[in-house]
């Protein structure tokens, strides 16, 4: 076999390859946005942290009524926490969650994400990319 | 090659000694028959001694396996690849979590991610390892029918052979239960164009390294 056919194989391969390996590029996306997308799953896992150990706090599930008021901060939450170290800042820009008491039953948690999640499960955290903030009710907890 | 050996063997020749003499001299101190042979040849000849043909170094067996694991791994990476496209684009609603988007697209883009992976590392490596072998066989063609090359050409072959034939069984078997969707046959077509090329391409490689053997010999 001649030199050129060995250059034709390569090159045919070569071919083939990289457009398989760009199209996949394509298709999962950058580095930098599947970090982001990460980094965005660490922050619903926290503000889904704080949301869990704010209702077991606060709510009484069995008689349905408020064990104590909502705390007034996330410091007095977690300096109170039962099961779980809760995060109160965000990963990368070490901001805090926002938190705020909406009324008796009603607190209000916001965080800033890199992207998007529109995943099947959990479907209430879903989110746009950007500023967000959830409405979580003690009496209909997510 | 070691200078006390040669410096030793040209002293033994000027006080007499022959060459067997010297060699159990040699070979009573501990060194082996193939120095004492390499010592002596360049000492004593200018034409360096023929290797026998098909015969293979260990660096070459080296670069050989190197260069077919190369191939493997890209090779099985690619399939793995364009399956993954043919999953993402032609949904089959029997699949596990075929309703649901997200975690079809978790599945597959990890497995974009790992096949990318593979590839990037693996098949340059093995263009690289590739091209050294062509080379080194246009100086010496008689490595085109080193007995490595020849074996690790024909399992791999074999291994593609046989991926052909499966891929057609099966294709036929599908076709007589009456499942051929667009999918599974446009997986069937990628795999025999992946296996058939390998395929082509080594016997091409097989043919030359006979063809080179038998000028060899002639």
């Amino acid at each position: 076999m001649t030199p050129a056919v060995h250059r034709a194989w390569a090159a045919a391969a070569t071919l083939v390859v990289a457009a398989a390996v760009a199209y996949g590029f394509w298709v999962v996306g950058t580095p930098e946005a599947r970090r982001g997308e990460r980094m965005d799953d660490r922050r619903i896992e926290h503000l889904q942290a704080i949301a869990a150990e704010m209702r077991e706090r606060v709510w009484d599930s069995v008689d349905r009524k408020l064990k104590r008021e909502l705390y007034a901060d996330l410091e007095a939450l977690k300096a109170d926490a039962r099961q779980r170290r809760l995060i109160l800042e965000d990963p990368v820009t070490g901001g805090a969650y926002g938190y705020r008491v909406i009324d008796e039953y009603r607190f209000e948690l916001c965080a800033t994400f890199d992207g998007p999640r529109d995943e099947d499960w959990q479907v209430f955290w879903n989110h746009a990319g950007g500023a967000r903030c959830w409405t979580i009710d003690l009496r209909d907890a997510p | 090659m070691d200078d006390s050996l040669a410096a030793f063997l040209e002293h033994a020749r000027a006080q007499g000694l022959d060459f067997h003499a010297t060699r159990a001299l040699l070979r009573a101190q501990g060194w082996k028959d193939k120095d004492i042979a390499e010592a002596y040849a360049a000492f004593a000849l200018d034409v360096p001694v023929p290797s026998p043909h098909g015969a293979s170094t260990a660096r070459e067996t080296f670069t050989y396996f190197a260069a077919f694991g190369g191939l493997y791994t890209w090779v099985i990476a690619l399939v793995v690849l364009v399956f993954t496209f043919i999953n993402l684009h032609w949904v089959d609603a029997a699949e596990v979590h075929a309703s649901y988007a997200s975690y079809r697209l978790q599945w597959a883009h990890s497995a974009i991610r790992q096949s990318i992976a593979a590839i990037l590392v693996s098949f340059p490596l093995f263009l690289w390892l590739w091209r050294s072998i062509l080379r080194e066989i246009a100086r010496h063609p008689e490595k085109a029918s080193s007995k490595v090359r020849i074996a690790l050409t024909y399992i791999s072959l074999g291994v593609a052979v046989i991926t052909l034939v499966s891929d057609v069984i099966t294709l036929v078997f599908f076709l007589l239960e009456g499942e051929l969707t667009t999918r599974f046959v446009l997986k069937v077509v990628a795999l025999f164009l992946i296996a058939g090329s390998a395929c082509v391409y080594l016997m091409l490689t097989l043919r030359e390294g006979e063809r080179s053997g038998a000028e060899a010999r002639a």
